[in-house]
């Protein structure tokens, strides 16, 4: 579904990602994980279009996307949670939602209306904040939101960024919950994090990033049995920073 | 002199809102943009003149006219979109590139109005229809009164493009956070040339409805972009509702000192309160509903 092949990504002078090749297959739930600076926002980044791509080549079943511009890929079936959720403060829980629908508007209201409740009974806290603004949302009920927003895209592959960021480990594990079933649904999910034992356990496959190459790469399982140690000693001696 | 008072509280108010309707549109701009448009007031200047021409010279009937003259600024707002903000916008430019492209546009259009209609003032008559009416001891004219009521109106229109429809929420959505609205499939270079057709648009219907009233001439801009660009900061750049009372605090200003103080130090006089304004209220009396984050173009 997803193949990234040689993927190249600098800023300026640094290399944030040096021939990086991933795939993603039909609903499949495939893991990121590294340490901070390790290239996997900046992977992120490039599947969804926000940075120009070096060389390389994505492909996102069987199109060539590498080029697409940035607010053409939703339209795809790729949609992104970002890192620090990023919802739009100022508006309000429903037009957040509305917004997560943007490139269906020739679509008839009443199907935008039928998925927003069904991200309001996916999430019922946010049916109680419908009317409040994003902003004065905590941490776990923006990060229903921005998954929520991305859903409303109807995507087949969701990439999610640091899903984790700033959540109690209890809130994460509700929507770590909340993605596993929407993942059991048939929805491809790429997951970039730093915490390696949930991504590990959370996902089918996982990549190990390391200063902007792939260091490891297995079945979650497997990297989570035999390879942990190396898993962590990849999160030592890598205080390169990127965006 | 101080029976004068309510006369001219009332003709601050008219000259209010077309300083108003400049600092919406600045606002706009700036919300999609992060850049302010030093040409608003010329699409002022255009609205009315190029309404004149289409009436007195090429002897359109008025409706016509207003039509052909509106659209015209129109086009020339999102001509300067496409032409000066675009390229520079696509190879990332810095703000300051924007901002001397615009005052290079803000000089061209005159320049090229003044040779290709003239330099004489030039005006139309008032539209009629409304009454005018009595505001106890003021006389409203029936002009100033389409002042009013077309502002009120553009403002009420705004108002619902932004809440009600989702183009409008889009619009907002860039303007909150560009790269999430371009996730969102937000198409921002549209959003960018929509904000500047709108500030042609309200630039051009506040010329349309102004010019009947004092005259416009080729040189006309630059003072409405001033007094907007002065509203629009007094009101919180970007806040619509600001826009409204920062052009009402500065036209009734400039009304009273003109005529209290002098005509010669009126705008002196309007500058030095606004100022002390500034300095009481840094961030303008409304607060900005969105701070722009440049670094996420």
């Amino acid at each position: 579904m997803l193949e990234v092949r040689d993927l190249k990504i600098s800023y300026g002078q640094i290399e944030a990602l040096k021939n990086v090749s991933i795939r993603v297959d039909k609903g499949e739930f495939v893991g990121v994980i590294g340490a901070n600076g390790a290239g996997k926002t900046s992977l992120l980044m490039a599947l969804s279009g926000a940075v120009r791509v070096g060389s390389g080549s994505v492909l996102f079943d069987g199109e060539d996307v590498t080029h697409l511009p940035q607010h053409l890929r939703v339209g795809r079936g790729i949609a992104i949670v970002p890192e620090g959720r990023q919802v739009l403060g100022p508006l309000s829980v429903m037009e957040n939602l509305e917004l997560g629908a943007y490139q269906r508007r020739a679509e008839p209201r009443a199907v935008i209306a039928r998925d927003q409740e069904m991200i309001l009974d996916l999430f019922p806290i946010l049916r109680q904040r419908a009317g409040q603004l994003a902003a004065t949302l905590s941490g776990g009920e923006q990060q229903m939101l921005a998954i929520g927003r991305a859903l409303m895209s109807r995507p087949r592959l969701l990439l999610l960024d640091e899903p984790s960021f700033g959540l109690a480990p209890m809130v994460f594990a509700e929507i770590l919950a909340t993605l596993r079933r929407l993942h059991a649904e048939g929805l491809a999910c790429l997951m970039v994090e730093q915490d390696a034992h949930v991504t590990l356990e959370t996902t089918s496959r996982s990549y190990v990033f390391r200063t902007g190459q792939i260091i490891m790469e297995g079945s979650s399982s497997e990297l989570r049995q035999g390879g942990l140690v190396l898993v962590e000693e990849s999160y030592l001696g890598s205080g390169e920073k990127s965006p | 002199m101080i029976d004068l008072l309510p006369v001219l509280l009332v003709n601050g108010v008219v000259f209010g809102a077309i300083y108003a309707i400049n600092a919406i549109g600045i606002g706009l701009v700036y919300n999609t943009t992060g850049i302010i448009n030093f040409a608003q007031g010329e699409f002022v200047m255009l609205g009315g003149m190029l309404t004149a021409f289409l009436f007195g010279h090429v002897g359109l009937p008025l409706p016509f006219a207003i039509i052909g003259g509106v659209a015209l600024t129109v086009v020339i707002g999102l001509l300067t979109e496409r032409l000066f903000i675009r390229p520079l916008w696509r190879r990332g430019a810095k703000d300051w590139t924007y901002v001397f492209m615009l005052f290079a546009v803000a000089t061209v259009l005159p320049n090229l109005v003044m040779l290709g209609v003239g330099r004489d003032p030039l005006t139309f008559p008032a539209f009629g229809v409304l009454p005018s009416v009595k505001l106890g001891s003021v006389m409203l004219s029936s002009q100033a009164l389409w002042v009013l009521l077309v502002t009120v109106l553009v403002f009420f229109a705004l108002q619902s493009f932004f809440d009600r429809t989702l183009v409008g929420k889009a619009m907002k959505a860039t303007a909150i956070n560009r790269r999430v609205a371009a996730w969102l499939g937000v198409a921002v270079e549209q959003m960018v040339a929509m904000s500047f057709g709108l500030a042609a648009l309200l630039g051009a219907i506040g010329g349309v409805i102004f010019t009947p009233l004092i005259s416009t001439q080729f040189d006309a801009g630059v003072s409405m972009t001033l007094n907007g660009f002065a509203a629009a900061i007094i009101g919180g750049m970007g806040n619509m509702r600001g826009a409204i009372v920062g052009g009402l605090v500065i036209g009734i200003l400039q009304s009273i000192s003109t005529a209290f103080i002098s005509s010669v130090y009126g705008d002196a006089v309007t500058y030095a309160v606004l100022f002390a304004l500034l300095i009481i209220w840094p961030h303008g009396l409304f607060r900005p509903l969105i701070e722009l984050k440049n670094e996420e173009i």
